[in-house]
């Protein structure tokens, strides 16, 4: 969303990547990897549901 | 009719959250992959800046007069640095491509599944959802190879410009060396200084040359992996499509 | 599991030198424009899928247009 690398719009703020420390960076990444999961798994759900119309 | 329509929205929804973590996800690697490369090669420039300081300094002069020649080695030495990031980077952007493709190519994937529920097509609905899991192991490996792509960088680096300020033993010198330096300093400065140090990066050079060769060699292999489980996806998929459900039996 | 991929470390011919084309195109790349680039990607990707969805008839188009993606 952002123009510069090092920020992105996370949890409805503008967060700078490049001057935070690797575990909180670490923290994002993890948090962003979970929410791709739970797409998936909404979208396995979504799947399931049209079959069962 | 509204249901069906509500669930359709879902999923795009659905696809689009899903998007958007990814966009989110390449942001932060990429961002702290740069972070990494720059922070050492600064800290290696530096290093080696310190030590042909300390070096004219052991041997009586100032290294101001050596300004222009340090500038020179400094630039070599960056350029060096350069040549192997930017090979690494090479096999980090065709990794990070290779996601990409799977990422778009697996939600194409989870629209066609949608097609055939709506198709009632059983076999076409097999193939999509065996299709969708296969390129998520695909991902897995794109994901793996990209920290290995970062950590070997690293290691990489460390390897082959090693800390030079670290290995060198400017220590004590006696009255009796500081008087010789006073008149015989600047020959040795040529000899043991300027002289080392041109060798030193005619030698850089030579190495880096090499492993630039290995890198790209291995950055191939690393790509083609990927490759040839994208292929096997495809044929699965096609193979379950012709009803051959077991890869061909 | 029968039709599930296993990854492979011993490439075909095939998959190297689909790999050392790609790799040619991502020399010319820098890491900087990743993200950019995966935003115009992705948008166009999301826009084919949310047609597709409206045109349900043209089911076999997207079909075609996965397996001609795989061939990239």
């Amino acid at each position: 969303m952002e123009n510069n690398l090092g920020e992105i719009f996370y949890n409805g703020k503008i967060v700078d990547l490049q001057n935070m420390q690797k575990a909180q960076t670490m923290e994002i990444l993890n948090d962003l990897r979970d929410k791709q999961a739970i797409s998936k798994e909404k979208i396995d759900i979504c799947l399931d549901k049209m079959r069962n119309i | 009719m509204n249901t069906k329509v509500s669930l359709e929205n879902e999923l795009v929804n659905n696809l689009q959250e899903l998007t958007t973590a990814e966009q989110d996800e390449l942001r932060v690697v990429s961002s702290v992959y740069i972070d990494e490369y720059e922070k050492l090669k600064t800290e290696k420039i530096k290093s080696f800046e310190n030590s042909l300081y300390e070096q004219i300094r052991f041997y009586g002069k100032n290294p101001d007069l050596y300004q222009k020649q340090i500038n020179g080695f400094l630039k070599k030495y960056e350029a060096m640095l350069d040549l192997l990031i930017k090979e690494y980077n090479t096999r980090f952007i065709a990794v990070n491509n290779e996601l990409q493709d799977t990422q778009n190519n697996q939600k194409i994937a989870i629209v066609n599944i949608k097609f055939s529920i709506t198709f009632n097509d059983e076999i076409k609905r097999k193939a999509s959802e065996s299709k969708k899991d296969n390129y998520e192991i695909v991902m897995q490996e794109c994901v793996r190879q990209l920290s290995s792509c970062k950590d070997e960088m690293i290691g990489k680096i460390n390897e082959i410009f090693y800390n030079k300020d670290k290995q060198l033993s400017t220590g004590k010198q006696s009255i009796f060396e500081k008087i010789k330096n006073r008149f015989f300093g600047k020959q040795k400065i040529e000899n043991f200084v300027i002289q080392p140090v041109e060798i030193e990066l005619v030698r850089l050079e030579d190495t880096i040359n090499n492993e630039l060769t290995n890198i790209n060699e291995e950055t191939v292999m690393n790509i083609a992996v990927i490759k040839d489980a994208r292929m096997q996806t495809q044929k699965i998929f096609n193979n379950m499509l012709k009803g051959q459900g077991d890869y061909g039996e | 599991m029968e039709n599930t991929i296993a990854i492979n470390s011993r490439p075909s011919l095939e998959a190297i030198k689909q790999a050392k084309e790609s790799i040619e195109n991502a020399k010319g790349k820098e890491v900087q424009n990743m993200g950019s680039e995966k935003v115009e990607k992705d948008q166009k990707v999301i826009a084919e899928i949310g047609k597709a969805l409206k045109e349900k008839e043209k089911e076999d188009k997207t079909v075609a247009k996965e397996e001609k993606g795989e061939s990239r």
